[in-house]
């Protein structure tokens, strides 16, 4: 239920196709067929054949080559004379930010239906933990961290959610009930690849990678593919699926000082992203009915919330702990069981579950679709897009 | 329009840990720190900026503890802390001579170096080391 009374801005575009490939933790084809196969997917959903989508958005994961999603994939799909094309790279908030850019050409004219996409084969013969091992440059001084010993990318988010500990006294059982909450919606989930109850007891038994995070601090990586058709909203009308309505967006690109009082373990740039999403479609946090975050690590959903203004700076931890993320909360979220226990496809995991919300076709994990926020974000809680859709066209 | 030369920045900072020696930024006419992240000074080679000996006094913001092992030459349990020294930039540093378990945030720390290169320890426990 959408609270604010004030006259909302028509939406900017809608999503109208949703495609995957095959998802799985076994090899199950290269990055670049598996793009292929799920944007022939969105075309279908989207009631289009290729040959009518005139744009196509690029998401590859920073941990692949640029050869294995190349631009050339249009080609290989009979996709000619397109009026949009770019690879894009702003880490994990790539996913949500190509559905922007997406949304703003389709707006301005610049295309008529665009697909954005973004594949990844983590598990090619080796563990996530490996493919994810490679040191973030968090402390200013190009390979600091190498010459460290500080790799891999749970450690520089461990050490921001012990900063979040010390500050505000957040606890491993509220970044437990993170993960609980996670893996109760993943049960709801037929998708979902950690579907099993877990109790606080199992997640305290599970061994540590990078204290404070445990194993099931973590995300859940796949190799697979998905893809979204973005197209206008007069054109929606036509699709055969009932349309995603694109309401607002936002960045958040705060950067770093590395100078005392900086925090920016704590104080992320999703702030600046959620205020101008609020504001571009005509709404407040308050209105926002679930969310679908890009949570790599329990700490980022709990940050997210805080971020987002979706609860008050540092009580992320206590809000998770009473429930209200959970299935019957106040404030549903990561409904699919989110990166944690759902899959990590990176920015496409939340995108895709905000689609089947505002489609109404979550089944026993539907709720509330009024108002969905949708958040990307990358390098160590530096790069921040997010979404507002509904299935509305008009926002009450 | 000058030429950017980044590098220039990591050559000063990391001839400074090979001679033992944390160097930070400074504004000559402030007299503050830069963080370690701002940089764009260096390219124009600007008079109003100086490289300065830190105190290696330091205190410790956070900390992780890696159990799983990553790298043959960083055995497990290995500490490292967000440490901010006392003039005001922070960085990511290896936490020594402390079990992970007594190692706690706010804890006071001292710059110290060991063969591959800055370390930090507790500070009284570094002021034994040198004691000895």
């Amino acid at each position: 239920m959408v609270k604010s009374t004030t006259s909302k801005p028509r939406p900017r575009a809608a999503i109208t196709g949703l495609g995957f490939s095959a998802m799985s933790r076994q090899p199950i084809g290269t990055i670049r067929e598996l793009a292929a196969t799920a944007i022939t997917a969105a075309a279908a959903d989207a009631g289009l054949r290729l040959k009518d989508i005139d744009g196509l958005l690029l998401n590859k994961s920073p941990t692949a080559a640029t050869d294995e999603l190349p631009l050339r994939l249009h080609n290989d799909l009979g996709m000619r004379d397109l009026a949009l094309l770019a690879a894009m790279d702003s880490e994990g908030s790539t996913a949500v930010q190509m559905v922007q850019y997406a949304a703003l050409a389709v707006e301005a004219g610049l295309a008529k239906s665009v697909v954005c996409v973004f594949a990844d084969t983590p598990l090619k013969g080796k563990g996530g933990g490996d493919t994810f091992a490679m040191a973030m440059p968090l402390s200013g001084v190009e390979s600091w961290e190498a010459g460290q010993g500080f790799f891999g990318a749970s450690a520089g988010y461990a050490l921001a959610a012990r900063r979040h500990m010390a500050l505000f006294g957040t606890t491993h059982e509220q970044l437990g009930a993170y993960a609980i909450a996670c893996r109760q919606w993943a049960a709801l989930n037929p998708q979902a690849f950690l579907r099993k109850p877990m109790s606080m007891a199992d997640y305290l038994a599970s061994p540590f990678v990078v204290e404070p995070f445990r194993v099931f601090d973590c995300c859940f990586p796949v190799n697979g593919a998905i893809a979204l058709v973005v197209t206008s909203v007069e054109r929606a009308a036509d699709a055969p699926k009932p349309a995603t309505y694109i309401h607002g967006m936002g960045q958040g690109h705060r950067g770093r000082s590395g100078l005392r009082g900086d925090e920016a373990e704590v104080d992320t740039g999703a702030t600046q992203a959620g205020k101008t999403a609020y504001r571009s479609a005509g709404v407040t946090a308050r209105d926002v009915t679930q969310a679908q975050f890009y949570d790599a690590f329990s700490y980022v959903g709990l940050l997210s919330l805080e971020g987002y203004g979706l609860c008050r700076r540092g009580a992320g931890g206590a809000f998770v702990a009473r429930g209200h993320t959970a299935p019957g909360g106040k404030l549903p979220v990561n409904t699919g069981g989110g990166h944690l226990s759902g899959f990590y496809l990176q920015g496409v995991t939340p995108l895709s579950e905000a689609v089947i919300q505002a489609r109404g076709a979550g089944g026993e994990r539907q709720v509330d679709n009024g108002l969905i926020l949708v958040s990307g974000n990358g390098g160590c809680l530096d790069y921040h897009a997010c979404l507002l859709v509904s299935p509305n066209k008009r926002l009450n | 329009m000058d030429q950017v030369f980044m590098h220039r920045y990591d050559d000063e900072f990391l001839a400074g840990i090979a001679a033992k020696q944390l160097r930070i930024a400074v504004d000559r006419r402030s007299g503050k720190a830069l963080g370690y992240h701002e940089r764009a000074w260096c390219a124009r080679d600007d008079a109003g900026v100086a490289w300065k000996r830190a105190s290696g006094r330091a205190v410790l913001l956070s900390y992780t503890v890696t159990r799983r092992p990553y790298s043959p030459g960083f055995p497990v349990p290995l500490v490292h802390g967000l440490v901010e020294l006392e003039e005001g930039p922070q960085l990511i540093c290896r936490i020594v001579g402390a079990a992970p378990e007594a190692v706690v945030a706010g804890m006071a720390l001292k710059a110290d170096y060991d063969d591959k290169g800055l370390v930090f320890r507790r500070a009284r426990a570094a002021a034994r080391a040198k004691q000895a």
